[in-house]
């Protein structure tokens, strides 16, 4: 049970460290100042999502990662925080018509954030542990959040596997955004994953 | 004459951001979305400057370079990198890159980085 704590607080500590990088990036690119908070991290079951972020349609940002550790890595929305923020990304670039809930680059600019967040949480990663991490752009899916989890299932050639599920919020001019944040390392990767948290000196974990 | 340039990157929203900052000083010919279609535009169009994505589906951005490069060694590729890709920097420097901007991207620093690499 201390050992399971232990992994979590390990996660908290680089799921925040990765909201930082994140912060920094994510302020520069909108050049107004932004903050994100996790305020919990969870390991759960990928089939139990829907009963945590509700049924509805949601926006998923997925993005598989490779290299010492595999697996996915997705964000997770509500239709209003992404139209939210890819109007804060959007600023003044024309507005295209669309038959959809949304357009091109609404859902480009959307993934672009997915891109900032995976990529500031893979490096994380790939620095505590010094390890060589690379992640693909994300792909836009605006669907149930049933469906999405059954893609991401499809994808990813698993079934039951667990996510490290990070609830997260984003404030950006004033503007709330919620989402989470879930990674998914591959079975055998996630006990890699436990096994470098054993060699890994706490103070590179927490500096 | 205008100085031809070309913008290698997935994003359509990135795209769209890099050619709101260059139209302002360069001529935009064309917007390639993978590497594959970067070796295939850059062939047709013979463009000044690229600039180049790292990460993409189909052909990354340091393999479209050294394409490129092998093609004509005297090809100007900037490339767009995140922070935190140093490694990635290096082999696009292998490659033949010229140089390299951040993302996310600072109108300032793109359009300095893209003229010392013309000047160069």
């Amino acid at each position: 049970m201390e050992g399971e704590v232990n992994k979590l607080i390990h996660f908290k500590i680089m799921g925040d460290k990765g909201a930082e990088r994140a912060v920094e990036s994510l302020s520069m690119m909108l050049d107004t100042d932004v903050n994100m908070n996790i305020s919990s991290v969870n390991m759960v079951s990928l089939i139990t999502i829907p009963d945590i972020v509700g049924s509805d349609e949601v926006v998923s940002l997925f993005s598989p990662f490779m290299g010492t550790v595999s697996g996915s890595m997705f964000c997770l929305l509500s239709p209003d925080s992404t139209k939210k923020i890819a109007s804060v990304l959007l600023g003044d670039f024309d507005e295209e018509e669309s038959d959809g809930m949304f357009d091109e680059m609404q859902q480009s600019a959307a993934a672009e954030i997915g891109n900032i967040i995976t990529s500031s949480f893979v490096d994380v990663w790939a620095d505590t542990f010094g390890i060589e991490l690379s992640h693909e752009p994300p792909s836009f899916t605006y669907d149930f959040a049933d469906a999405i989890v059954d893609n991401v299932l499809i994808e990813a050639s698993q079934s039951g596997d667990f996510v490290i599920f990070f609830n997260s919020t984003l404030n950006v001019t004033n503007m709330d955004i919620d989402f989470n944040i879930l990674m998914m390392p591959d079975p055998e990767s996630l006990q890699k994953v436990f096994d470098l948290f054993e060699n890994v000196e706490p103070e590179s974990v927490t500096e | 004459m205008p100085i031809k340039i070309m913008i290698v990157d997935d994003s359509q929203f990135m795209r769209a951001l890099l050619k709101k900052i260059l139209v302002a000083e360069f001529t935009v010919v064309g917007e390639a979305t993978n590497g594959i279609e970067a070796v295939k535009m850059y062939e047709k169009l013979n463009p000044d400057i690229v600039t180049m994505d790292v990460v993409m589906p189909k052909m990354d951005g340091i393999t479209a370079t050294s394409h490129i490069v092998k093609r004509n060694p005297e090809a100007k590729v900037v490339m767009c990198t995140s922070v935190g890709q140093e490694e990635k920097i290096k082999k696009a420097i292998s490659a033949g890159a010229k140089g390299y901007v951040n993302k996310p991207f600072q109108a300032p620093k793109v359009l300095q980085e893209i003229k010392s690499v013309i000047s160069a």
